[in-house]
């Protein structure tokens, strides 16, 4: 989990490296980007160099910019390394919402934990904040799921964000920043991420799964749009047989059929989902059901975005290689605007999920728009 | 690891980790007892990341030195629910063996590098204190700490350290208590200060410790070490700034009464009896020879009881919150105190003896 490990993230690593070596880190940061791509890695790493009794330097080989900083990190070996990688270091607590359960007041536990409250934040960070370190040198707060601070939490936090007592730092994690208030933002240095290149999550999923097919990889790397952590999820879910039934659906539209269809992609985001509302009691029915078809959706903007790329003349580039015969005829069906507005409506789709439409009209209106095309 | 143990100090020793060790914690690792094994005394610790213990058990026989962690609840309660005199443990492939007269305990262990070392006293300590006149100090101050303050200084006890005393003050914005304590032999190595969290000294209050020990304290940047025979409490700090508690002492009470503490005590609870939420005061009229306490509840009814008293002083009228004052009476351990005050609208001063006085301000009886 060493610093150096964390690539492709050069801005956001050369960034926090400069301030480190000028000793002038502030103390609150928010790390922003996309799910997945090294934003807890990197703040573990950082909380490891801040611990450890001897930090060690060595030279920058993920950045291509020349006056790019030496990379500070932890050593690894010492006790304090040692207890951050166990994740057991007494000076480094990590915030999320299912803290709520370990709340001394039996109220507080029997919420859902669907969002960071304030009693979760006054117990575990405002009220530990004043506290001296335990092993001397700092102390770090991870705040996963940032954005999930309801407004109230969010408001308790802003002193102690704004001027924590001794040397404390706090890392908020988020995939959304633009949910977070703007005085959240305003007291806290942003830090972005990027998504990763496709090779290098290739690449790691070669490393991380050999028992899979390179095809099955490839799919997999390609469809994680830069995410190590969208990927090792989708594999570990096993998507791909789910966007088989997807593209199945998509290359079988018919205005007859559309009812079937309908009920085929509303069964399918139900496996798609598979044991994500046991393993997490917080999720609710409506939102397990909106994230399974947002995956659906998803799938079929790749696709539809695979025929584009046919039509275009970047045939290398496909997503979905194993079906370019049906990709194929849809791009001879289809002229190239239809083909955009159709991934639009895609993404309108996915958008009106998020407002609370009724999931089924949702996919009913979707499902119908593709099989007969814009109106003209 | 393998040794026996006599059951009966183990389950002390037990009992006092089990106090530290977490029970509802995000850490797993935190609701765990470290068994640390060597030649002659086995060191039981635990911590839940802002207060550790350790205590050593010694009577016990050791074959293989070693070290496990192990569920402190589990471990608990099985030595506490066996009868047996002698129990012999044993660690194999990581699994802790009990073994009692016809029972056979299997408990597995966690990986014990990833425990966060507790601290122990580490060089020569800053002073000793008896243990009998650091337990009164706790006692007469931790009561008297904000509990859930924002302002998180006064949610502990300020230790101030010089060569000669040490003293120690509490508040929680509306009565303070300071005690103090000279050094008689040795002193102190030199000045330091630290506000040390109410908790960890409720805890210490709880150890199991001869009266006639000594303890010794190490105050570092960061936290206070206590160790008390076996036993060695460590603590966290407060960062923040103590209010200049000096300022709030009134000096120029100059009416003056002495109280027998248990009598004073008894009538203040009659009275109290009839005060709620909306009147928290009670009325305290001194007159010569004679102190009135009236209370009132508003649709209850009102109470007045009163004591004679040796007063010589200006008729004054005064209004406290009895369980303020109750608190303080409860804790001082002497016949007699020594109550003094001014106007009605300024605080009182009680003071046990010269080294531990305890500030109250009043309440406004005027609308009641």
């Amino acid at each position: 989990m060493s610093l150096s490990n964390v690539k492709h993230q050069s801005r956001a690593q050369d960034m926090l490296q400069r301030a480190y070596a000028k000793d002038r880190l502030p103390h609150a940061y928010i790390f922003h980007g996309p799910d997945g791509v090294g934003k807890e890695t990197l703040a573990r790493g950082i909380s490891q160099l801040l611990l450890c009794d001897s930090p060690i330097e060595s030279e920058n080989e993920n950045s291509d910019d020349k006056t790019a900083p030496p990379v500070h990190s932890g050593c690894g070996n010492c006790e304090s390394c040692r207890l951050v990688l166990a994740e057991t270091h007494p000076d480094i607590h990590s915030v999320y919402r299912q803290l709520a359960r370990q709340h001394p007041k039996p109220e507080v536990r029997k919420r859902t934990a669907r969002d960071i409250g304030v009693d979760v934040i006054r117990h575990f960070l405002v009220d530990k904040v004043h506290l001296t370190p335990s092993r001397g040198k700092a102390k770090i707060f991870l705040v996963r799921e940032a954005d999930r601070i309801t407004r109230q939490a969010q408001n308790a936090l802003l002193k102690t964000l704004e001027e924590p007592p001794g040397t404390t730092y706090i890392i908020l994690l988020t995939a959304s920043i633009d949910r977070l208030l703007p005085t959240t933002q305003s007291r806290c240095q942003l830090v972005e991420f990027n998504a990763l290149p496709t090779p290098f999550v290739r690449e790691k999923l070669g490393t991380l799964y050999q028992q899979l097919t390179p095809q099955d990889l490839d799919w997999y790397a390609k469809n994680a749009s830069g995410s190590i952590g969208g990927a090792i999820e989708a594999i570990q879910r096993d998507r791909l047989p789910i966007a088989e039934r997807v593209i199945d659906t998509l290359s079988n539209l018919s205005e007859r059929k559309l009812a079937a269809l309908v009920k085929e992609w509303l069964n399918t985001s139900e496996s798609a989902t598979g044991t994500l509302r046991k393993e997490d009691p917080d999720i609710t029915d409506a939102e397990a059901k909106r994230i399974g078809l947002k995956i659906i959706f998803r799938i079929a903007a790749a696709y539809y975005a695979d025929a584009l790329r046919i039509k275009t003349g970047q045939s290398d580039d496909l997503i979905n290689t194993a079906h370019q015969a049906k990709l194929h005829t849809l791009a001879n069906a289809l002229n190239h605007d239809e083909i955009i507005d159709r991934i639009n409506r895609i993404a309108r789709a996915e958008n009106q999920l998020d407002r609370n439409i009724h999931a089924q009209l949702c996919v009913e209106t979707l499902l119908g728009d593709l099989t007969c095309g814009v109106p003209a | 690891m393998k040794l026996r143990f006599n059951r009966e100090e183990l389950a002390e020793a037990l009992g006092a980790v089990c106090g530290v060790a977490s029970s509802r914690t995000p850490k797993e690792i935190l609701k765990c007892v470290h068994v640390e094994v060597r030649s002659d005394v086995v060191l039981l610790s635990a911590t839940d990341n802002e207060i550790g213990l350790r205590c050593a058990v010694t009577q016990v026989e050791v074959d293989e030195p070693g070290e496990t962690l192990v569920t402190a609840d589990t471990l608990s309660k099985i030595v506490r629910e066996c009868p047996d005199e002698i129990l012999m443990f044993e660690v194999k492939d990581n699994v802790l063996n009990i073994r009692g007269v016809g029972s056979h305990f299997k408990i597995n262990t966690h990986t014990s590098t990833d425990f966060p070392t507790v601290p122990d006293l580490e060089g020569d300590p800053d002073f000793m204190i008896p243990n009998e006149a650091l337990a009164g100090l706790i006692d007469w101050t931790v009561f008297a700490c904000a509990k859930e303050s924002t302002r998180y200084a006064i949610n502990g006890v300020l230790w101030e350290v010089t060569p000669k005393q040490l003293t120690m003050a509490a508040t929680d914005g509306r009565r303070l208590s300071v005690g103090k304590m000279k050094f008689k032999e040795g002193g102190a190595k030199g000045d330091s200060q630290a506000i040390v969290p109410g908790k960890a000294l409720q805890l210490f209050a709880r150890l199991p410790g001869d009266a006639n020990s000594s303890v010794a304290v190490q105050i570092a940047s960061n936290r206070i070490i206590l160790k008390v025979g076996r036993s060695t409490l460590s603590s966290n700090l407060i960062e923040g700034h103590f209010p200049k508690y000096q300022d709030v002492v009134p000096q120029d009470c100059d009416r003056v009464v002495e109280l027998k503490t248990s009598e004073f005590q008894g009538k203040l609870r009659q009275a109290a009896l009839l005060t709620n939420e909306e009147s928290k005061g009670v009325r305290l009229s001194f007159a010569k020879g004679e102190l009135t306490i009236a209370s009132r509840a508003p649709e209850q009814g009102e109470a007045t009881i009163s004591l004679p008293i040796e007063y010589a002083g200006e008729t004054t009228e005064i209004g406290f919150n009895p369980v303020f004052l109750m608190d303080v009476l409860r804790v001082a351990d002497t016949d007699k105190i020594t109550f003094a005050f001014k106007e009605a609208n300024r605080p009182g001063l009680i003071k046990k003896s010269e080294d531990f006085l305890h500030v109250v301000m009043p309440v406004n009886l005027t609308s009641a």
